[in-house]
């Protein structure tokens, strides 16, 4: 009687478990479904929105709307290139020199850059 | 007598049932116990039967049955300029189909009258098209997005509304010949024409994925399949292209060349800017041109891109081939005299300049800044057909240059040997008559001169990447045409032919390097009298050039020179470029006060 009941009991575990497992799986399957219907839509509307920025950005429309606010192209004879000299980097204040020292030097580095500069 | 009460435990032993009542219900457990494990042994002999005995019967069966097979489309691979600016992207519009057995019959005509203000067809046509028991109807393709969207709000049973991808191109018109476009969509199966978008196609394309598996008893796909038939094959993107171009130059050329067309009156023309040092394209400006967006309302022959698979006679841009060539074997210095009588006479036939004109004792330096062609023609002879077609082949010209953009021709150079040379043509051939070039050839052979002698191949796709790879393009050295030495010489001379010859080409502030070209227009038995292609092909800095010019203009009606016509278009873009790349003016030259 007893071993009956253990046979019972056993295949009600293993049709428990297959029945949990079944629909566990198909759970998990809709929930990929639905994912995965998500994704595409975010792609979709990843896609429309690169569109948009990319027709916002577009050279053209640019230029456009640039002239609608006022801006004008200069006229290329009128450009011109000024020589910028780079300051120098500052050298280390040399041992003992006095913060006043330090000062003076770079103020006189700033000025021999600045003579060194051509006027536009 | 006292009476007794029995406890009531008692009484009920009194009146419980006899013995066979007691084995009743243990008997119908018993039944519906062997009930239970008949049930479970029938159960279990059918897994036996289904696992064991019939395992492979129904495995082929399975087999047999339609399985559920899906193509998952990859994303084609974006396509960007040299500051990562969007050139080409994808997107998608809607696909408008019907199953007319699902639509319930007598409200066909009502759907039909729904959907018709939507798409913007008539009722009746619609009512064509969903009347019926069809399993299938197409009812709109490539719909917008808004409308596809209005008939997926009507939620019509019967109506499916299914996206389809598609291949913009935001800047329009812009580069549209380097670009190409992509034609068909995911189920018919796409492809890039013309441009980058064909050579690179399968780069772009990437790799389909695919899913597959079991349907289930309601005709929908099982969501897990046994993965040891069947499984998901994730798709994998298509490649995204960095062109070389700039955007912004790009624009502006093209502004410019539009420009020059109507300012000379000239029917069409291209621009051509390249990187000598390394053989990348910079700009590419044709006219007329089209817009990618729109191409099937293009006709077919305007989506040949004129820089790479339309040729042309160069005309007096070819003379520094010629010099070129001469000065490398050694057959002429720049101060070399020649004594033009304004004709000379090759293979039996006479050639005169351009002007019909005789300038006497003139250095090669003048022959170049006049363009002589008697001139031209005379150092051809001095080197000698064999010489002379060994250079033109090693500059590059009768064959394709490589570089990457679908569509590209070899032009044509007839050479010794071949039967419709004859001995007049080592004389043509050296002011650019009769021969067949294509405007990359031209530039890409200039760019040579200009890069020490060096010939790159030249190149459109400066990066191709994909995720967090990236694949740089190796920039190939042809091959060293000339030597260091005469590639300077030469640019020098072609440094005397802007500031004496065409002045117009001129940029204050700059040494530019360059060549007119006014070559006729070949008709059927001779040339047009009166039509020409204008050209300029230069390049500057010239001590240290950034970057090689063509513009040519076809049948200017202004005027027919390209003196006059082209080489203030190469100024202009010289003057674009010189802003856009930053290339500051030779202070030596300001200190000059040039014009």
């Amino acid at each position: 009687m007893i071993g009956v009941l253990c046979i019972l009991a056993a295949f009600a575990l293993l049709g428990w478990i297959y029945l949990s497992q079944a629909s566990q799986v198909a759970i998990t399957g809709r929930r990929v479904q639905n994912l995965e219907a998500q994704k595409y839509q975010l792609q979709e509307q990843n896609l429309e929105l690169m569109a948009q920025i990319a027709e916002y950005e577009s050279v053209a429309r640019l230029a456009e709307r640039a002239e609608a606010l006022g801006f004008v192209r200069l006229p290329l004879d009128q450009v011109e290139f000024l020589a910028v000299v780079e300051p120098q980097e500052q050298t280390t204040t040399l041992a003992g020199a006095s913060p006043t020292q330090g000062w003076w030097a770079q103020v006189t580095a700033q000025f021999t850059a600045w003579i060194q500069t051509s006027s536009p | 007598m006292k009476r007794i009460d029995i406890p009531a435990i008692e009484a009920v032993e009194t009146i419980s049932p006899p013995e066979q009542a007691d084995v009743r219900p243990l008997r119908r457990m018993m039944f519906f116990l062997a009930a239970l494990i008949g049930f479970a042994l029938l159960i279990a002999a059918q897994f036996v039967r289904w696992q064991v005995i019939e395992r492979d019967v129904l495995i082929e069966r399975l087999a047999a049955r339609d399985h559920y097979y899906e193509e998952i489309p990859s994303p084609r691979g974006l396509i960007v300029d040299r500051h990562q600016n969007l050139l080409a992207l994808n997107n998608y519009d809607f696909s408008i189909e019907a199953a007319p057995n699902m639509i319930p019959d007598r409200k066909t005509r009502e759907v039909a009258a729904q959907l018709a203000p939507i798409l913007g067809v008539s009722a009746d046509e619609l009512f064509n098209i969903l009347d019926g028991d069809g399993l299938y109807a197409q009812v709109a393709r490539h719909v917008p997005r808004e409308v596809g969207k209005a008939v997926i709000a009507l939620n019509i049973k019967g109506i499916f509304v299914r996206p389809v991808a598609v291949r913009i191109y935001p800047e329009g018109e812009l580069a549209a010949h380097l670009l190409g476009f992509v034609a068909g969509d995911a189920e018919e199966g796409s492809r890039g024409y013309y441009g980058v978008e064909g050579f690179y196609d399968q780069a772009l394309k990437g790799k389909k994925g695919v899913r597959e598996g079991s349907w289930n008893p309601w005709t929908r796909p099982v969501s897990f399949a046994d993965r040891r038939a069947y499984g998901w094959t994730l798709p994998q993107e298509g490649q995204t292209l960095v062109l070389t171009i700039d955007r912004t130059i790009q624009f502006l050329i093209e502004q410019e060349l539009r420009a020059a067309i109507e300012r000379y009156g000239a029917e069409s023309g291209c621009i051509v800017v390249m990187d000598p040092k390394t053989g990348a394209l910079i700009a590419a400006a044709t006219y007329p041109t089209y817009d990618p967006n729109r191409f099937a309302e293009t006709e077919e022959l305007r989506f040949v891109d004129p820089v790479i698979g339309e040729q042309y006679e160069p005309g007096s841009t070819f003379k520094v081939i010629t010099f070129a060539a001469a000065l490398d074997a050694g057959v002429i210095k720049p101060d070399d005299v020649y004594n033009d009588l304004g004709y000379i006479e090759v293979g039996g036939r006479i050639i005169k300049n351009w002007d019909e004109r005789h300038y006497g004792l003139v250095s090669m330096t003048d022959v170049l800044v006049k363009s002589l062609n008697t001139g031209a023609a005379h150092v051809s002879m001095l080197l000698g057909a064999n010489r002379f077609y060994y250079y033109v082949n090693r500059f590059g010209f009768g064959h394709k240059t490589g570089i990457d953009l679908e569509g590209e021709i070899a032009g044509q150079v007839r050479r010794p040997g071949d039967a419709e040379w004859h001995e007049s043509d080592l004389g043509t051939h050296a002011f650019g008559q009769g021969v067949a070039v294509t405007p990359i050839q031209l530039v890409t052979a200039v760019s040579a001169i200009a890069n020490r002698g060096f010939l790159m191949q030249p190149y459109v796709v400066g990066q191709l990447m994909r995720a967090d790879q990236v694949a740089s393009a190796r920039q190939v050295t042809v091959r060293q045409v000339i030597g260091e030495q005469t590639a300077r010489t030469l640019t020098e001379m072609m440094v005397q032919v802007v500031e004496r010859g065409a002045t117009q080409a001129q940029v204050p502030g700059y040494r530019i390097a360059g060549k007119t070209g006014t070559a006729q227009v070949p008709i059927v038995g001779g040339y047009d009298p009166s039509q020409t292609v204008a050209s300029f092909v230069g390049f500057a800095p010239a001590d240290d050039p950034q970057f090689v010019v063509l513009v040519r203009l076809d049948k200017p009606t202004q005027s027919p020179w390209g003196s006059s016509t082209a080489a203030p278009t190469f100024a202009n873009v010289a003057r674009i470029l010189f802003t856009q790349l930053a290339i500051p003016p030779d202070p030596s030259q300001l200190a000059r006060g040039q014009p």
